[in-house]
């Protein structure tokens, strides 16, 4: 594997580690995954996940109502002879797998209380641009890359978004050995001070795909409850499924800070001093709101969600989603 | 109820440390905030619970700023009571009444003696090494500042205290507050002023002692006040002494003379009493005495003693300073006083007429006498009467006058001859103390002399008009100036009795201004005769209407013309000679003449011929408070006139008074709800002369500064106050922020 070289903020090059986005540890677990799809989906690879298509197939699907404007070419006519009903028939086509993975890079990734060295698993005690701190970009950067390195090894298609207000870089789907450095180079990048647009993003992402998609979300999800779900909503829509990776980090989810501080906004918001054991009731009842409303709005539209926590080594916790999907792909197929 | 502190310095210690939590609070605000990514959510539950928090947060506060303040009360030792006024610096403005009632001597001792006790008893309440100070005031009239600014230096004041004698003035009440009162609007004035007012409060009188008015109360944190004197004691002292006559001379004719005596009694034992006048002269030689039966209840008396005037010794043969003294009592200031006699060896009178006068009338041999024969033969028959007359020409009256300078009188008979420079002499004459007599001109109507004469006359604002005929003719009519200053109050009683055989038929209408007085009327009221008042040193000015002429009257031929002649002149030289009489306390007169002031003292016979010392002391601080003679000299180094200072007898009253007149009178100058009453006791008058009997041996060991309660520390109760207040601290504290850290452990997201 090349070390890729990408540009910091401040415009100097610096040297990035294609461990930092995927651990040892993580490659080890993820290496003899493979990762499926829950549902089949349109891709140049057919036959090795079934495509969401309903259409003109080897293996019957299903009969529908002929309507104007069907091909008469697939109405069966052996229904129609027996119940002298128009009915088309529709079958199932299996395709390759299109990944495109959603990295959040709004200003609420930056944070993190993990220390890097703990994290990174390397040897080096502080990020490459000086942060001591694992922030919950870097922990969606490595799931993104692993998710990635994994897809391309299987041969599908990957596709690499990074946005925060808005889109702010893209790697367009290849499944060529060589996408995964564009994919890393474009990881190699830092949060903004910005909020989360989730809802303009998507519109933005699929005014780009045709086809349908499995979209991995790797975002903290601190934005409106109504834009997550309209994005949502537009997904499913267009047909594309969906995985919620909601990356926290362990301080967000218990807030264990004793003394009075200020704590700054890291999205431009102002400063407030208080006294964190004396709000820590309300703070946390509505950051578990807001993630149960997240999960609720995904399990609504039959996406998964899954908390990643940046205290956590990213392995097990992919290994677990990719087989829980597996799994319930599989008792889809049987029924 | 006050409080106090035992240990103000710790006290003070444990309140800065209720810096402590405002300092922790503003460290901890410059740690290094907390970046957050979850900010949403914590604005959401700030917002949610911001009120709540606040409410929890200023509780908390509070209930930790009690908890230091009562932690700091109980290490400072918090006594409830006394205390607190001894830990701050304290400024005591002692103000000592040494008026001449302090020298009342009441079962042994002096009102002072007992004032300066009450002063050092405060005074021991003080102590230098806490910041203490001392401003001392002393209240016999003027009230002066003896110690101004205060100072810390109590062994010195103390020495100053004692050595402090009774004054011959009233108490300066209003003005020794006033002079305290300055201390307490000193922009920096100390933390707590005290005023300490030490006096037996006997015969206050509202008027007396409030002269002046002033801006506002004076503000002091405590008045400390001797209680007043309640024993019964007698006095009578000489109010006033005034001579009947105000000349005398010692050759020729010696006119009776006496000194009227007013006396004052009081106390509230008022049977009766025998008291004895006595004058005596400038050699201490008796020259007259009365006695004087005090009537029960009666409480002033006026009398006259006969004075045997030949013998009278003079001050530089002009002035003599007689002595009345009554029977030493309880109170020997007020029973000595002094009295300024002007004295003559003769009496020189000049006459000016005319060198050849025209006989207005040849009808008969009386009426050819001329008014300067008139005037002779009533003021100097004959050598024996000691009055020698000088004439003067009046048309070389400006040269005679500049010779004959020693002229006690001049009677000018005919002014329309008197050019401008002679009137000018006249007025140079009469502001040196010369009498000057004018009558009309009996040979001319002319009233042209009255511009001429304007440099002397301007300030009686004289108008004369020219001579009307009376027919019928007038008679002298009474006049209402009948007192002791009246110029014919020596002829008074025969007065009426001699006037009847006058009759005016010609008299020029002579008018004056409010500076002058009859001398006597005519009949119709008009103005027999009108003098100026004295004043300044300024010789007296006597302006007839009628001249002595048997056409214009017959006065001249009729017998009260030479007593009235003799008094007039005798009288009028004896006012102009300018002997004030004051009280002391009072402000002296000091004309515009007077280059210097000396004090002197009449000294018993034998020591000095003269009988006077002159002080070489000049402009003594406090002299106008001491009875006693000031010299007042001229820029030729003259002593022209003396001021007698006598002692002030209504001040010397021994009546006592009640506490709450008292706190009528103070309540004018000072705030009263800040009153402590406090008893003038001392043990005996051997301490005070041994010097030990001022602090130590009063009876009363209440303590003056701490009386307001006896201290009783507070401070367990307050360290106990402290142990609540923190475990209730403690448990809302944990109630407000720990309780609901575990109480919703549980719903961490692992």
């Amino acid at each position: 594997m090349t070390d890729p070289v990408i540009e910091s903020q401040s415009g100097k090059a610096i040297k990035t580690d294609p461990h930092l986005y995927l651990h040892p540890q993580t490659l080890a677990r993820l290496s003899s995954m493979e990762l499926r799809a829950k549902m089949i989906v349109e891709g140049v690879m057919a036959g090795q996940h079934r495509s969401p298509y309903a259409g003109v197939s080897v293996e019957f699907a299903q009969h529908r109502q002929y309507v104007a404007g069907d091909d008469i070419r697939h109405l069966d006519w052996k229904v129609y002879a027996r119940t002298d009903k128009l009915q088309v028939k529709q079958y199932q086509q299996e395709t390759t797998l299109d990944l495109v993975v959603l990295v959040d890079s709004s200003g609420s990734m930056k944070f993190g209380s993990r220390l890097f060295s703990d994290a990174s698993g390397s040897a080096s005690l502080t990020a490459p641009d000086g942060r001591p701190n694992w922030s919950k970009f870097d922990h969606a950067t490595a799931a993104a890359a692993a998710l990635s390195y994994i897809t391309i090894h299987q041969g599908d298609r990957v596709g690499l978004a990074v946005y925060a207000d808005e889109l702010r870089a893209m790697v367009a789907r290849s499944a060529r050995q060589s996408s995964w450095k564009q994919i890393v180079d474009t990881l190699s990048t830092h949060p903004i001070d910005e909020h989360t647009n989730i809802l303009r993003v998507m519109d933005q992402i699929l005014a780009k795909i045709n086809n349908r998609c499995l979209f991995v979300i790797v975002s903290d999800f601190f934005d409106e409850p109504e834009n997550i779900r309209g994005a949502f909503a537009k997904a499913k829509h267009r047909g594309h499924d969906l995985i919620a990776m909601q990356v926290l980090d362990k301080a967000e989810t218990t807030f264990e800070f004793d003394d009075p501080a200020s704590f700054i906004g890291l999205e431009g918001e102002s400063t407030i001093r208080i006294d964190p054991r004396a709000l820590r009731k309300d703070y946390l009842e509505a950051i578990n709101t807001h993630i149960d409303l997240v999960a609720k709005h995904a399990r609504s539209f039959g996406f998964d969600h899954q908390i990643v926590s940046t205290h956590k080594w990213l392995g097990p916790t992919l290994a677990s989603f990719v087989a829980r999907r597996n799994a319930a792909s599989s008792m889809r197929s049987a029924r | 109820m006050p409080f106090s502190l035992l240990h103000p310095g710790l006290f003070a210690f444990g309140i800065a440390c209720v810096s402590i939590p405002i300092i922790l609070h503003l460290l901890k605000r410059k740690r290094r905030p907390i970046s957050w990514g979850a900010m949403r959510f914590l604005e959401q539950a700030y917002r949610k619970r911001r009120r709540i928090l606040t409410i929890e947060q200023l509780i908390l506060l509070v209930l930790r700023c009690v908890l230091i303040v009562l932690i700091a009360l109980g290490v400072g030792s918090l006594m409830l009571g006394s205390g607190l006024q001894r830990s701050i610096p304290t400024t005591m403005v002692i103000v000592i009444d040494d008026s001449i009632g302090s020298a009342l001597r009441v079962n042994g001792l002096s009102e002072l003696e007992r004032n300066k006790a009450f002063a050092m008893r405060a005074l021991d309440e003080l102590d230098a090494g806490r910041g203490d100070q001392v401003m001392l005031i002393s209240a016999g009239a003027k009230a002066r500042g003896v110690v101004v600014p205060a100072s810390n230096d109590l062994g010195a004041v103390r020495s100053i205290i004692n050595n402090m004698g009774a004054t011959d003035s009233s108490f300066d009440l209003s003005g020794a507050i006033t002079i305290a009162s300055e201390l307490s609007s000193e922009p920096d004035r100390p933390t707590r002023t005290v005023l300490v007012m030490a006096s037996a409060w006997r015969a206050v009188d509202r008027s007396r002692l409030i002269k002046s008015e002033m801006g506002g109360s004076a503000l002091f944190d405590r008045v400390i006040v001797a209680n007043p004197a309640t024993e019964s004691v007698e006095n009578v002292g000489i109010e006033r002494a005034v001579p009947t006559r105000s000349l005398v001379t010692h050759q020729g004719v010696s006119l009776p003379i006496g000194m009227r005596v007013e006396l004052l009694r009081s106390g509230a034992d008022q049977s009766e009493l025998t008291t004895h006048v006595r004058i005596f002269d400038q050699r201490s030689q008796e020259i007259g005495q009365r006695r004087v039966t005090w009537l029960a209840g009666q409480r002033s008396v006026s009398v006259v003693v006969g004075i045997e005037a030949r013998t009278i010794e003079s001050i530089g043969a002009r002035t003599s300073m007689l002595r009345v003294a009554i029977d030493d009592d309880a109170n020997a200031r007020d029973n000595v006083l002094l009295a300024a006699l002007a004295t003559r060896s003769t009496i020189r009178v000049g006459v000016i007429d005319r060198a050849t006068p025209i006989p207005s009338s040849k009808e008969t041999d009386q009426r050819t006498i001329i008014a300067s024969r008139w005037v002779r033969a009533a003021l100097a028959p004959d050598e024996r009467f000691g009055v020698s007359i000088v004439d003067i020409d009046a048309m070389r009256a400006t040269t005679s006058l500049s010779t004959n300078t020693n002229l006690d009188a001049i009677v000018v008979l005919s002014p329309g001859e008197l050019d401008a420079s002679a009137w000018a002499r006249l007025a140079q004459l009469n502001g040196s103390g010369t009498l000057i007599i004018i009558t009309p001109d009996a040979g001319s109507d002319s009233i042209t002399w009255v511009d001429r004469a304007s440099e002397l006359v301007s300030a009686m604002g004289l108008s004369v008009r020219t001579g009307i005929d009376h027919e019928p003719a007038l008679g002298l009519g009474s006049t209402e100036q009948r007192g002791s200053d009246w110029m014919l109050s020596g002829m008074a009683s025969e007065f009426d009795a001699l006037m009847q055989s006058v009759s005016i038929t010609k008299s020029s209408v002579v008018v004056g201004n409010d500076r002058t007085q009859r001398v006597a009327n005519l009949e119709d009221g008009s103005a027999f005769a009108i003098s100026s008042i004295p004043r300044d040193g300024q010789g007296m000015i006597v302006v007839f209407g009628v001249a002595f002429d048997l056409d214009w009257t017959n006065l001249p031929a009729r017998p009260i013309f030479v007593p009235m002649m003799q008094e007039i002149v005798r009288q009028g030289i004896g006012l102009g000679a300018w002997n004030q009489g004051i009280v002391a306390g009072e402000s002296m007169i000091t004309p515009a003449w007077v280059v210097s002031s000396h004090r002197v003292s009449i000294k018993p016979a034998g020591s000095n011929p003269n009988g006077v010392e002159i002080q070489t002391q000049h402009n003594l601080s406090n002299a106008d408070s001491m009875a006693g003679v000031q010299a007042q000299v001229d820029s030729q180094g003259t002593t022209r006139s003396f001021v007698v200072i006598n002692p002030d007898a209504h001040a010397a009253m021994s009546d006592p008074s009640l506490q709450d007149d008292i706190e009528s009178v103070l309540g004018e100058l000072i705030d009263v709800e800040q009153l402590s009453w406090f008893n003038r006791t001392i043990a005996s008058s051997t301490e005070i002369e041994n010097g030990t009997g001022t602090a130590g041996s009063n009876n009363d060991q209440t303590m003056m500064l701490d009386a307001s309660a006896p201290g009783v520390s507070i401070s367990l109760w307050m360290l106990l106050g402290a142990c609540v207040i923190a475990c209730i601290e403690f448990v809302l504290a944990r109630l407000f922020t720990t309780r609901l850290f575990e109480s919703q452990m549980s719903g961490v997201r692992g």
